[in-house]
This record gives structure tokens, C-alpha cells and sequence, in this order.
């Protein structure tokens, strides 16, 4: 029986869905008396490397459930996912798994990101509180109301607060426990972070500014999203962009691929809106000012350091529990 | 060689990679389209874009089925005749041997659909390349991810199989052609 039911999905998932879309073996359900096909996909990532001879590679993502296909000891087909449906779904898992590689991206780069031009100019409200802090043990409200943009800096310190980096006192705000823990480097992924800091030379060594760097790292990495999208710090988002364009398909062939500057702009304008050169060009020179892009022989190639933090995250695992 | 050159244009093939994750049929479909261009008349220049609106190619590939014979809607000016016929569990291994390497009337590389493995080759999926060279021992073709593959024929069979021997083929010159776009344009150069 489950190989004449095979034999019809088989039929029915060539005729009706693309060539991507695969299926599971059939399963009875003894409630509705029908069997279940899953639909699904291995669905393709093609990454062409620049290098000298060029390579092409094929990885796959695994959208495991994008639909079904119910049909009856008859051998007839009761219901199936649509078409349309089964686009949409395609449509909604890559979302997710873009969401999901940039935030790893984001993750594993930040403590270098925010060493970029564009970051400290967006971020400097942030450094201010933290300064005063630091030097101070505190910071006012009085002192908050001489910021430029008072609204601004109310907004880094409620992310600062619900962090545990700092937190209210009767007048103003002080540090709090995170703060403390960062600071006594408690933290093992603080560690590394500092570790990381340390092995990059051009970068601050002693502690206090290496705390700060930390701290701001942490929120980016934490609150990239929110930073952007409701603190509207738009700003931000090239940089961080072009960072993901560039790793992106190196955490898929896991090892550091080489990309001419321009084919960085054509992957780019694939995923995020249309841009000429000239408007992401000063974008891949800033990374490649704090250690995340070099550029050798008219080639792009990145830092395995990060690579490897990136990997570490086991992203396949993440991926292959994606569910509609 | 320089005959084998010219019936398939290994520069060419350089500009028109897959760079998406589901357009093979339609750049296969393309591919072969402007391979035919050297030996029949009229076929139209169609884009992969066009294509892919034709045969129903969306982010999820393009369904195995008939959809990919809608493409001869816009083959009827051709001459000789050319069509696009899917073929599935039909045809034996020396069919395409004979597309492939039979000079004439005409040598007619063939899409074949088979299971391509990603890059560490740990799994597959059902994708169409190009055949364009083949024997009993030896396949070459163009795979609109990887470029031009040479592997052994056991291994490509078995790939084909998997998809149950699914392909497209042409058929040249069996359909009859009234093209009264070039009996005009004859009749005017008469007078």
C-alpha cells in the first residue's frame, strides 16, 4: 500500500510543485484514516568563488515542512498544499534563515563592527553614558539632560537596563550586575571576546576601554535589530549588510572564500535594495580597517577567526529545525 | 574538433551560470535554444526571464511535467520545425546516445533531469543539465550550477534513473511549417 501511495505523491509532487521540492515517506494517520505525505526541500545555495581558478560549490538549507499531501486507502489524493502555498512558505524559511545566518554574523563580528567609523558615530551617545559611568560610578539625570538628543540617550540607557548593565538609583542611573560581570571578565564569552580584542594589535588593550568596547559590542549584538528598526538608527544597516553579503556564503562552504569587490555589490543588491559601487565601496574599506575584510590582488577575502566563531554556532542544526 | 566547437560554443556557456537556486530548466532550455540557433532559422531570442514565465518556473524550480513542451508555442516560425518533447521512463540510453552523437540530420544535445548532489556530494536534488557528449564509458555536460562535468556514464545513469529517466528532447522537422512571413518577404524580392 505505501508504495502505491509513494508512487501517486511521486506523480503528483513532479506535476504540481517545482523540481526543488522533495517528499518523506508516507505515514498513516489512524484518527483520519489518511495518508500523510510531507513536502519538502533541500533547497540550493550556489556560491561562486572568485579565486584563481573561480570554483562553483552547491550547499543545501533544509526546509523541512513545507507542506502536505493527504490521500485515502483509495488511492485517492484528499488534499494537498497549493502551489501558491508551498511559494509562500519557501518564501517565509528563507526570511528565517537569513534572519537567522545575519544574526549569527552579527554575533560573532560585533566585538570588530563597532570599531568602524559608521558605528562609532552612531553609537557615541552610548560611549558617553558609559564614560561617565565608568569614571564616575554613575550618571545623572541632570547629566543625561545635557545630551544633544535627550530622547536618544533615554533609549541607550533602557537598553542598558534591561541588559543588568546598569541600573536605577534615586537620581540617576549607576552599574549593575552585568556590568560587574563583564568587568571581573566572569563571563567566558567575554573572555573570548577580550581574547579576540587582544590577538587584533591595533585595538585598545587596557581594560576599562576594553569594557566599553565589550559593552557595546554586547548591545549590538543583542539589539542589532532594535537598534535599527525602533531606535531607527538606519544608519547602521550598510555596514552590517555588507558584512553578512561577505560571510554569509562563507559560513555555507565553512572555509574564507575570495570575492571581487564587485561581486560583493551583485550578491549585495540581491538581498537588500539596489545600490551603485560607490555607495557600498566605503563600507568594505571600513571592514577592512577593523580586521573583518582584506583586500589583496583586486580580491576580497575575510578573517578566519570569525569564520570559526560563526561556525561554532552549528548553524545546520539551527536551520533543520525550521518549521512553517 | 572545430566541428564540435562550433555546435556547442563552450565560451558561451561561461555567461549564462545559474546564479539563483531554481532556474536550471529554463537556462537549459535557453542553452539549447541557442545551440539549435546555428543550424535552424527563426528561433526566437528568448531571455531566461521569458522562459521561465513560459514554463511556470517559480522560486520553487519548475514542475517535471508537460509545462516544459509550452516553450514550442514560440518555436512556430522555425525552419525546420523544432519542438521540445518530454520523454520519461521511455527512452533507452541509446536513444541519447544517438541525439547526442548522431551528425545527422542533426546533432541535438538533450536536457536530462537527474539527481545533481551538492558539493560534498551528502545529498541531491532533482535538477536538469545539458547533454552534450556522451558514450558508454564517458559523459560531458553542462550543468548550469557546476559548468562543464565530465564523469562516468554508470555514475550519470544512475543519477538519470533516480529521476526516473526524465528528459527532454527535440524534435526537428516533424511538423509542418506555413510561415507566410517569409513567403511574402520571397515574393516581394521576386517582384
Amino acid at each position: 500500500m505505501a508504495k502505491n501511495i509513494k508512487k501517486i505523491a511521486n506523480e503528483h509532487v513532479s506535476k504540481t510543485y517545482g523540481n526543488l521540492i522533495q517528499y518523506d515517506d508516507p505515514s498513516f494517520s489512524e484518527i483520519n484514516e489518511l495518508w500523510n505525505v510531507n513536502l519538502k526541500s533541500l533547497y540550493p545555495k550556489i556560491i561562486i568563488d572568485d579565486n584563481i581558478p573561480p570554483t562553483r560549490e552547491m550547499y543545501f538549507v533544509t526546509f523541512s515542512n513545507l507542506g502536505n499531501i493527504k490521500i485515502n486507502n483509495n488511492l485517492e489524493i484528499v488534499s494537498y498544499t497549493s502551489r501558491k502555498e508551498i511559494l509562500n512558505n519557501i518564501d517565509n524559511n528563507l526570511k528565517i534563515y537569513n534572519d537567522r545566518l545575519e544574526r549569527i554574523i552579527i554575533k560573532s563580528s560585533s566585538s570588530n563592527l563597532i570599531f568602524t567609523p559608521t558605528l562609532q558615530h552612531f553609537f557615541n551617545p552610548l560611549r558617553r553614558i558609559l564614560s561617565t559611568i565608568l569614571l564616575t560610578g554613575k550618571i545623572t539625570s541632570d547629566e543625561i539632560s545635557v545630551f544633544p538628543k535627550t530622547d536618544r540617550a533615554y533609549e541607550w540607557i533602557y537598553l542598558l537596563e534591561q541588559s543588568d548593565i546598569v541600573k536605577k538609583t534615586k537620581n540617576g542611573f549607576e552599574y549593575s550586575n552585568m556590568w560587574t560581570m563583564l568587568l571581573n571578565e566572569s563571563n567566558n564569552i567575554r573572555k573570548n571576546f577580550i581574547l579576540k580584542l587582544e590577538r587584533t594589535t591595533r585595538l585598545p588593550r587596557d581594560k576599562d576601554t576594553i569594557l566599553l568596547n565589550l559593552i557595546m559590542s554586547y548591545l549590538l549584538e543583542e539589539y542589532f535589530t532594535y537598534i535599527r528598526d525602533v531606535m531607527h538608527l538606519r544608519g547602521i544597516s550598510r555596514i552590517i549588510n555588507v558584512n553578512s553579503t561577505y560571510y554569509r556564503p562563507c559560513v555555507n562552504s565553512e572555509k574564507i572564500l575570495k570575492f571581487k569587490p564587485t561581486t560583493i555589490l551583485y550578491e549585495y543588491n540581491k538581498m537588500y535594495p539596489n545600490l551603485k559601487f560607490p555607495l557600498i565601496s566605503s563600507a568594505i574599506t571600513e571592514l577592512m580597517s577593523v580586521g573583518l575584510l582584506n583586500y589583496k590582488d583586486g580580491l576580497l577575502d575575510g578573517s578566519d577567526i570569525h569564520l570559526s566563531e560563526m561556525m561554532k554556532f552549528e548553524l545546520s542544526k539551527q536551520i533543520s529545525l525550521l518549521t512553517v | 574538433m572545430a566541428s564540435e566547437k562550433k555546435d556547442f560554443p563552450y565560451d558561451y556557456y561561461s555567461k549564462i551560470y545559474q546564479t539563483d537556486a531554481y532556474s536550471c530548466i529554463p537556462i537549459c532550455e535557453k542553452i539549447v535554444l541557442d545551440v539549435m540557433k546555428y543550424k535552424i532559422q527563426g528561433i526566437p531570442d528568448l531571455s531566461i526571464e521569458e522562459i521561465s514565465s513560459i514554463i511556470g518556473t517559480e522560486k520553487d524550480g519548475t514542475p517535471q511535467g508537460y509545462n516544459v513542451e509550452r516553450i514550442n508555442e514560440h518555436l512556430k516560425l522555425t525552419s525546420p520545425s523544432l519542438e521540445f518533447k518530454l520523454d520519461f521512463l521511455i527512452p533507452k540510453w541509446e536513444i541519447i546516445l544517438n541525439e547526442v552523437n548522431e551528425e545527422n540530420p542533426f546533432k541535438k544535445p538533450v536536457i536530462m533531469m537527474i539527481m545533481q548532489y551538492d558539493t560534498h556530494e551528502l545529498n541531491w536534488m532533482r535538477h536538469a543539465v545539458v547533454l552534450f557528449k556522451a558514450d558508454n564509458k564517458w559523459v560531458t555536460y553542462f550543468d548550469p550550477i557546476y559548468g562543464e562535468c565530465s564523469e562516468p556514464t554508470s555514475k550519470f545513469y544512475n543519477q538519470w534513473s533516480h529521476n526516473d529517466r526524465l528528459c527532454i528532447m527535440l524534435k526537428i522537422g516533424q511538423r509542418v511549417q506555413r510561415v507566410l512571413e517569409e513567403y511574402s518577404t520571397e515574393v516581394k524580392e521576386e517582384n
